[in-house]
């Protein structure tokens, strides 16, 4: 894989303390995880389930259902597999509920420990000048620090954020996924006590406008957000987002695999149901599941499902959960079974029927806490306030830290400019003895 | 750092390319510097972002590769496999001479790298012999991901102010806002001809005048041949011109090679041909085979056949099947075009 080469990019003010560039930190962060046996089985459960989706989901740009009987074919599942298998998201934003939790508390651990270090350098720089700290006048405590438990409540709050972006952008729910993605990916790895999720969120949501195809002037994007910093900062950290995103910026939704699994659907109740009359009432049951289906996905945008599950799978637990809950299971359940009991060793831990009860009720809860919004700023007030006595100094640009590291920085720019001034002399040096000799 | 660089290579709207070598393995590669847009109005340019997200996903031998990306005193770096020539400059080379091996080789590595993006839904859009690169071994590779986006959901309007101008389809000139991969294999039909002729097909001057080299060349399309284009935001009416059979023009183009072409630039898109299915079809079954990468005239260093009588070998050793007889030929020639 690609990585190693930007660990040796200059590493942005800071980051250099505790020694771990994001790349560096995300792979000892990953590789202290245990083996990911299960996340394997579930990822090849996932490649049966996209090949399917995918093929059904261009079905009507190709004017039939060609796709779906190929899936049936060994070879052709194969070649899907692997080819669902080169996606980003697959390769390096899958994990489990287990590993996820870890990395956020190794994230979070990697932060305090930096953190620790510079707000005593900072104490140290102030006491040597015969001044307290303003914004340290204390060291801080253990329980001072936010938690990643604490970090997922308050980035909670932000994410819901880009739901009111989509109102006054008006961009569509797949943009909207993007940015969220993109978010609970970057603070997957990083601390809201070293990134400030203010800022990140409107980052998040301003790289979606670009990768999803709808640029606009930062300067629009700004006038249109209430509150918005000034576009300098906004510029000023969009790197270090995209770094932090790996540079891998396609993000794939349930929305297309649903549309392609209720396209599929509408073929296959053709075979199975021979009255007109009954196709008709079932084909009309279908779309209204749907659309229901639909609003039952929005609650999983949001939630570390995205990180558990492919979009094939969070499209097909919501429909046939919603189909289970309208009385539509059996057509469900035939569906299920005519199209994926030849891959039925692909889906572990019980079965297609287990992971579609589990991305249901996930889905239900998901989207009623969806719902309550006003306690979720409730929730998210406090840690923000606590948030705002634990930020790593040296990302503060009023602190002597960070001005010590500027200096230190541009010192050691210069020293690489003179070395190099200085070889070049002395090449010439060397190069004038030989003209004269 | 990761990469050192040497000489400037090329300039682009928005990066600068360089030869540069790998610190780590000391790999030859293409470093493309993102330039910081218009006072860093809106960072990182969006034609970069494109660039990062397809590549990132896309591997095939050919498609040019993203060796890695990385972030170097607040600018981006696009690490790339380092291609010395691309087909533009191979064409325009008039100290070479094309077999229908060497255009059937280079076609088919096209349409290989195309397939790869269209069946993982990305449109390129921006086809052009000078985008299409090829390495020491011979391998054409697709570049410039500047201008792709995914496609077929048809809930999202795409602009069709994209592909170069001689290149672009007739429904993107025509103001089409929901198009598929059709676009890239109208333009690589052009691709396709301009191989076998050495100058640009339809190479109109302005964007107006460009739908009436198309007609002039290919004869107006009726509502027969294209159903509902006159629901075409930018329709309007359409000067009318006769069909010139292709033959007239590829005088030294085998029937197969011609009905490949044609299918590739029939006008109504659904109707054109996809990527898989020109693979599969019987010009690239038919005699001659496709000449292997490192064979094919220009090749750079090493191998790379000098500018003979290549062809001849291969009408020897052509099944003279009625058909192709006259692909074995040499096909290449500079035509004036009127």
């Amino acid at each position: 894989m690609a990585a190693g080469a930007a660990d040796e990019a200059a590493p942005p003010v800071g980051i250099s303390i505790g020694k771990l560039s994001q790349r560096a930190q995300r792979r000892e962060v990953i590789e202290n995880l245990a083996p990911p046996t299960a996340s394997a089985q579930e990822a090849a459960a996932a490649a049966a389930t996209a090949a399917l989706a995918q093929a059904a989901g261009t079905a009507d740009t190709k004017g039939g259902l060609a796709g779906a009987s190929a899936a049936t074919k060994p070879a052709e599942l194969q070649k899907h597999r692997q080819l669902s298998e080169q996606s980003t998201q697959l390769r390096h934003w899958r994990f489990t509920a287990e590993q996820i939790a870890a990395i956020r508390e190794q994230a979070n651990a990697v932060a305090v420990a930096r953190i620790k270090h510079a707000v005593a350098r900072e104490q140290a720089l102030h006491a040597a000048a015969g001044t307290t700290s303003p914004l340290f006048p204390a060291p801080l405590g253990d329980s001072d620090y936010i938690t990643a438990e604490e970090q997922t409540v308050l980035c909670r709050y932000f994410e819901i954020m880009i739901g009111q972006f989509r109102h006054i952008l008006k961009f569509d729910v797949t943009l909207q996924a993007t940015a969220v993605a993109f978010f609970r990916r970057f603070y997957l790895f990083h601390s809201v006590m070293e990134y400030d999720p203010k800022t990140v969120v409107l980052n998040c949501t301003y790289l979606a406008l670009k990768v999803e195809d709808k640029y606009m002037a930062l300067k629009d994007f700004c006038r249109n957000i209430k509150n918005a910093p000034d576009p300098e900062v906004l510029l000023d950290m969009e790197t270090k987002v995209i770094q932090g995103l790996q540079y891998e910026l396609a993000v794939h939704h349930p929305y297309w695999p649903l549309h392609g699994f209720f396209l599929d659907m509408q073929a296959h109740l053709q075979t199975t149901i021979s009255i007109p009359a009954t196709l008709h009432a079932a084909s009309k049951k279908l779309a209204n599941l749907y659309v229901e289906s639909k609003s039952l996905l929005q609650g999983l945008i949001f939630s570390d499902a995205i990180f558990q599950y492919s979009p094939a799978q969070l499209a097909l637990g919501c429909f046939v959960t919603t189909g289970n809950d309208h009385g539509f299971a059996q057509e469900m359940a035939r569906y299920t079974e005519d199209r994926f009991l030849h891959v039925a060793s692909l889906f572990p831990h019980g079965g297609l029927v287990a992971m579609v009860e589990r991305i249901g009720q996930l889905a239900k809860a998901q989207t009623a806490a969806l719902k309550e919004d006003a306690g979720v700023r409730a929730r998210a007030a406090p840690l923000a306030r606590k948030l705002a006595k634990c930020r790593n100094p040296a990302l503060l640009p009023d602190t002597l830290l960070f001005k010590q590291l500027q200096a230190e920085d541009a010192e050691r720019q210069q020293a690489k400019r003179s070395d190099k001034a200085a070889k070049e002399q002395a090449y010439h040096d060397a190069l004038d003895d030989v003209v004269a000799g | 750092m990761a990469c050192a660089s040497s000489r400037k290579v090329g300039e682009g709207t928005y990066a600068n390319v360089y030869e540069a070598r790998m610190l780590r393995t000391g790999l030859k590669v293409a470093l493309k510097k993102i330039k910081v847009s218009k006072l860093r109005a809106d960072g990182l340019d969006v034609s970069a972002v494109r660039e990062v997200k397809f590549l990132r996903e896309l591997e095939h031998p050919n498609i040019v590769r993203l060796h890695d990306v990385y972030a170097h005193k607040g600018n981006v770096h696009l690490v790339l496999e380092f291609l010395p020539t691309d087909l533009e400059a191979v064409i325009k080379n008039s100290a070479l001479t094309f077999g229908p091996g060497d255009v059937k080789s280079w076609l088919m590595m096209a349409l290989r790298g195309l397939h790869h993006c269209h069946r993982q839904l990305i449109l390129h859009r921006d086809l052009k012999p000078n985008n299409l690169l090829l390495g020491r071994d011979g391998q054409l590779k697709l570049a410039d991901f500047g201008l792709a986006r995914d496609y077929g959901d048809p809930a999202r309007a795409l602009s069709s102010q994209v592909v170069t101008r001689w290149y672009r389809s007739p429904e993107l000139l025509l103001g089409a806002q929901h198009y598929g991969p059709g676009v890239d294999i109208w333009a690589m039909g052009c691709i396709f001809a301009e191989l076998l002729l050495r100058v640009p097909y339809l190479a109109g001057d302005t964007d107006i005048g460009q739908l009436h080299t198309i007609f002039r060349a290919l004869g107006t399309p009726g509502a027969a041949d294209w159903p509902g284009i006159e629901l075409l935001p930018d329709y309007h009416a359409l000067p009318q011109y006769p069909r010139t059979p292709m033959r007239t023009l590829f005088t030294a183009a085998g029937s197969e090679t011609l009905d490949l072409l044609e299918r590739m630039l029939v006008f109504y898109p659904p109707a054109r041909i996809s990527a898989l299915a020109a693979l599969g079809h019987r010009y690239f079954k038919m005699m001659p085979p496709p000449t292997p990468p490192a064979q094919l005239p220009g090749v750079a260093g090493v191998g790379g056949r000098p500018p003979t009588k290549q062809v001849k070998l291969n009408a020897t050793k052509a099944n003279p099947a009625a058909d192709e007889t006259v692909d074995a030929k040499p096909v290449a020639r500079r035509l004036s075009f009127t």
